[in-house]
């Protein structure tokens, strides 16, 4: 779509660059004709992003079955909501990705009022590498694991048991022993040296 | 100063990660309704989460595509949200707190030649194409295609009627009705709030739970008791989907007929 700029905020005209390697614009201009109830735009965004939500969907839940329900809940989302996303807000990728984070997140949350989830992951943080197992998007693999082993080993923690663990910042707190304030500033500045290390955003 | 909480700006980062108590979310979406900086942030960071996904890749099964783009043509697409310039005969979701720069974004967005074309095929989507509310999508998979199938099953009867009209006060309504199932579809877009539930003048309430759009909210409400099993009162309030009215509601009959002509 031609018509969509990139918002006000055109301070912002890198973002969503840096190292994903799917191009933004073209899910741009699908999103916009997703909106409009064009099938075959939303089929191409499916075959651009599916591997990525299923992945991030899969990291939290961990079970096959239920992140292939709640990946369909993300691509319903993406469909019904695809008028609400806004270029000038971020990138395309990003919108996605919070999408299906936050389904994900819900969904263990919802699991865990149901059986007490096994706190394995107290001892055995979640291996990246079972998360990210597709040689696709290798470079952008590449560049999180090099950036991810840049933090301190408190914001990696932090990072990690957050987004891929799917707990709150309280309970990473539980989990590691230490004050929560501490936890949420240091998920803060892992994730703004992340950013700075990828090279995205403003 | 309150030691043992966080200030709202050093939660960023847990924001962006979903790893905010409800009540906390709550907490930060109002700072970051306020604070223009912290909602740049916030933006930046999605940003690498948008980066840690798009390195996460694990491809679904073949067949899963299949099943769920055989799906999306039965599921409802929600109008862009522009507020109000276009108030006055098509209501939509009332814009949530947290979305800061919003008219800004509704100026680029109203400019924009593609929305007049995109508002009347959502428009015309929402007569035509009838189909199930996000309300449903919510209450599980099972639940979903069950009325997926219910609605369907309408849809597709041959001696299926349509009757499309405006609705008096405000927006239109489209019924599919067949005899043969003994059931009909409603459908319904842009209509008032009942005068009962607020002043001419009052904006309406927004409901979190029927606010998909970005960052959503976290838990979805609990599903009214009444329409667990059948749906028998059409909610005519808020989000205009469908509908479907299965044999004779006799506890709940329908409202007095609006539709004109």
């Amino acid at each position: 779509m031609t018509g969509m700029e990139t918002g006000p905020r055109s301070a912002s005209p890198t973002r969503g660059r840096g190292i994903v390697t799917i191009p933004a614009e073209n899910l741009v201009s699908l999103l916009a004709r997703t909106a409009q109830g064009d099938h075959s735009a939303f089929e191409a965004i499916y075959d651009q992003v599916s591997a990525a939500v299923f992945g991030t969907v899969r990291g939290v839940v961990r079970d096959p079955f239920l992140s292939e329900e709640v990946t369909q809940e993300v691509f319903i989302e993406i469909w019904r909501t695809a008028s609400r996303f806004d270029a000038g807000k971020g990138s395309p990728m990003a919108w996605v990705a919070t999408i299906a984070h936050r389904r994900a997140v819900d969904r263990v949350r919802a699991e865990q009022r149901s059986a007490e989830r096994d706190r394995r992951a107290a001892s055995h943080p979640i291996a990246y590498d079972e998360v990210a197992e597709s040689a696709e998007h290798n470079l952008d693999r590449e560049r999180v694991r090099h950036c991810l082993k840049r933090l301190t080993e408190l914001q990696r923690q932090a990072v990690t048991l957050a987004y891929y663990g799917g707990y709150t910042y309280r309970e990473v707190a539980g989990l590691l022993g230490i004050p929560s304030g501490t936890v949420s500033t240091r998920m803060r500045d892992g994730l703004i040296r992340l950013r700075d290390c990828l090279g995205v955003g403003s | 100063m309150r030691s043992s909480q966080p200030q709202p700006h050093s939660l960023a980062g847990a924001y962006v990660m979903n790893a905010l108590d409800p009540a906390e979310l709550r907490r930060v979406e109002r700072h970051l309704a306020r604070c223009q900086e912290c909602a740049h942030e916030v933006a930046d960071l999605r940003e690498v989460v948008g980066c840690l996904a798009a390195a996460s890749v694990s491809r679904p099964p073949a067949e899963f595509k299949a099943r769920l783009i055989a799906r999306t043509p039965m599921i409802r697409q929600l109008p862009p949200t522009v507020g109000q310039q276009q108030a006055g005969r098509w209501r939509y979701l009332p814009r949530p707190r947290w979305a800061g720069s919003w008219p800004k974004r509704i100026r680029r967005l109203a400019s924009a030649p593609v929305l007049a074309a995109a508002l009347a095929l959502s428009v015309a989507v929402a007569a035509l194409v009838i189909a199930v509310t996000g309300l449903s999508v919510q209450h599980g998979p099972a639940r979903q295609r069950h009325a997926d199938a219910a609605i369907t099953a309408i849809l597709t009867a041959p001696d299926a009627i349509m009757i499309s009209a405006a609705v008096r006060t405000a927006g239109a309504a489209t019924v599919v009705m067949s005899r043969s199932e003994r059931a009909l579809v409603f459908a319904a877009a842009g209509l008032p709030t009942p005068a009962s539930r607020s002043t001419p003048h009052a904006q309406p309430r927004y409901d979190r739970a029927r606010d998909r759009t970005w960052p959503a909210p976290r838990r979805p409400s609990r599903p009214d008791r009444g329409t667990r099993q059948r749906i028998t009162t059409p909610d005519l309030r808020d989000d205009p989907g469908p509908h479907a009215l299965r044999r004779r509601p006799k506890r709940a009959p329908l409202p007095r007929p609006l539709l004109r002509g």
